[in-house]
């Protein structure tokens, strides 16, 4: 008996033992876990009531749960936007993260982000209350451009609005646009260089494009946008329209790295006798923090497919900064190469010219302050452009210097630039 | 008393006398009780950043970052990689204090302006958010933003005398 109390006396300090080094495991794993909170559940407030729910022969009850499902959802999905999910690992970085990027992003007038303990250690339930901006924003821009030059036929002012319309109820899972571009030029003569022909052929004093768009979040971080063109173009003089319509689609991914795609074609004539297709590509890539400095470049390429040649090389690199108060475009340079047929339409309507090439150097700097409560932003842009290979000249530079000005609200933008090119060359 | 006695007091009477370029703790009292208890609360860590300036100058600068553990109810303050320490709620504040106020060599007008800023908008933040080492970005001018430092919230904006 003695022995046995013995045993048992050792077997419960073993046992003890035993445990406790358990414990002291467990403890440590938890010190050691890679990541130290576990999320069981996220939930949302202030999102917009989800439009997938169909409320057709459906009871107020079935209603009730169908719309509840589908704010959780939409929860899940929005939040996976910016990089969390349920039933994940998350570290404290990534929640300040989390509540630092849906603070930035523009969306929502203010987030409160918190966490609450689950059941579990290291479990916890994720709670984003969110308020939304208007999801509806209105632009309407006007820009002038004054172009003196020797030949007194050739000066000319072009008048440019554009209004569009966004619409991002869904954002940042999908949102929407649309809008109008018109452009309007005083051009009543052929530019210095080129033939009466060659004006009527290249002159489009009057542009309308209309264009619709829409953006679709498909996975982390990655969006596809898509944009529709329909350009109408009037020349006044032979009283010809020519049609031309393309199409963009653009992959937005973490790293802002996105493609472009596009066509279009080219009906020229008052009747559409015509269409040539002119598969293209774009590519464009976009580093760094918005808050601070960004570097984007852009390659165009367009080549057509038709009998006649064409060439339409741009290439662009931009570098932005946004801080000490002043923000803006610190260098872009552009190199365009065109090269085409003079008897053929060219794409671009204020740069009628063919087998060119062209150089931009550009600077702009703004700053943005509050006028009438609501927040004002002026810029400024001067630059110099090249161009070279035109029909009678070597090469012509061009100086340009503008004045631009954007009142914002929180449901609109007005935007009014004026440029002038002094003493155009050509 | 013995000598030792004395030469403490004396101390304690020279430090007293000598006027201190920090401003007193209790200006941080009422930011601390409404919007940085609240905001540990959440379990989302956060930044805070004293900034010592006069004029477009910089005196002096010191952040803190704040994390609350939710199971042991204590917050820890970190600069940079290394932890000052963890401590319970209420004895956070004269941690905080002690950690997060700095103070200014000189003073040429012999007063400055003290602030607290939530989440300011700066390059070791937004480095510390960048996957790479932020090497994109430009780097901030202290100089130019001692009063113009954009931040999610100014939580103390006191003119303090030494």
């Amino acid at each position: 008996m003695k022995y046995k109390l013995i045993s048992l006396f050792v077997l419960g300090i073993l046992l003890l033992g035993t445990q406790s080094a358990w414990a002291a495991d467990a403890d440590k794993e938890a010190d050691t876990l890679p990541s130290p909170y576990f999320i069981d559940g996220l939930h949302c407030e202030g999102l917009p009531q989800s439009k997938r729910v169909v409320t057709w022969f459906a009871s107020d009850e079935e209603v009730e749960i169908a719309k509840r499902v589908a704010s959780q959802e939409d929860c899940e999905a929005t939040l996976s936007v910016y990089g969390v999910s349920k039933f994940s690992w998350l570290t404290p970085e990534d929640l300040e993260k989390l509540s630092d990027t849906l603070k930035r992003s523009h969306l929502f007038k203010t987030v409160e982000v918190s966490i609450k303990k689950s059941e579990i250690k290291n479990h916890i339930h994720l709670f984003a209350k969110l308020d939304r901006y208007p999801t509806e924003r209105r632009t309407l821009e006007n820009s002038f451009t004054a172009t003196g030059a020797k030949n007194a036929d050739s000066s000319r002012f072009t008048n440019a609005t554009r209004f569009q319309y966004d619409n991002f109820e869904q954002a940042p899972l999908g949102s929407y646009k649309f809008g109008t571009y018109v452009e309007h030029s005083s051009a009543t003569g052929p530019l210095l260089g080129q033939s009466p022909a060659q004006f009527d052929n290249s002159q489009y004093p009057f542009l309308m494009d209309f264009y619709v768009g829409s953006t679709r979040h498909l996975f982390l971080n990655t969006h596809l946008d898509t944009e529709v063109h329909l350009i109408a173009m009037h020349d006044v003089l032979s009283n010809s329209v020519d049609g031309r319509g393309y199409g963009i689609v653009t992959w937005r991914f973490p790293t802002r790295i996105s493609f472009l795609s596009g066509e279009s074609y080219i009906a020229p004539g008052l009747l559409i006798t015509e269409s040539q297709l002119y598969p293209g590509g774009r590519l464009g890539w976009t580093y760094g923090s918005p808050e601070a400095s960004h570097a984007t470049f852009d390659f165009t390429f367009f080549a057509k497919s038709g009998g006649i040649a064409l060439l339409d090389y741009d290439l662009k690199y931009r570098y932005m900064a946004n801080t000490l108060g002043i923000e803006g475009v610190f260098g872009t340079i552009s190199l365009q190469f065109r090269l085409s047929d003079p008897n053929v339409a060219p794409i671009d309507t204020l740069t009628p010219f063919s087998a060119t090439d062209r150089q931009t150097l550009e600077f702009s700097v703004g700053k943005k302050f509050r006028l009438w409560d609501s927040p004002t932003e002026v810029s400024f842009r001067y630059g110099d452009e090249n161009l070279r290979g035109l029909t009678n000249r070597e090469s012509a530079s061009t100086q340009f210097t503008g004045l631009g000005m954007v009142f914002r609200g929180e449901m609109w933008d007005v935007k009014l630039k004026a440029t002038y090119q002094f003493d155009r060359m050509f | 008393m013995t000598n030792w006695g004395l030469i403490v007091l004396g101390l304690f009477a020279l430090e007293a006398g000598s006027a201190s370029a920090k401003p007193d703790c209790a200006v941080l009292k009422s930011a601390f009780t409404e919007q940085i208890v609240p905001r540990i609360k959440t379990g989302v860590p956060f930044e805070l950043m004293y900034l010592g300036s006069e004029g477009d100058a910089l005196l002096c600068r010191q952040t803190i970052h704040l994390t609350y553990d939710l199971w042991d109810e204590k917050v820890s303050l970190n600069r940079g990689a290394t932890q000052l320490g963890k401590f319970p709620l209420p004895q956070t504040l004269t941690a905080l204090c002690g950690h997060l106020m700095c103070e200014p060599s000189e003073t040429p007008r012999g007063r400055y302006r003290a602030r607290v800023l939530l989440n300011p908008l700066w390059e070791g933040r937004l480095a510390r958010f960048q996957d790479s080492s932020g090497s994109g970005l430009v780097t901030i001018n202290w100089r130019k933003l001692a009063s113009t430092l954009p931040s999610e919230k100014l939580l103390l904006d006191v003119e303090v005398v030494p």
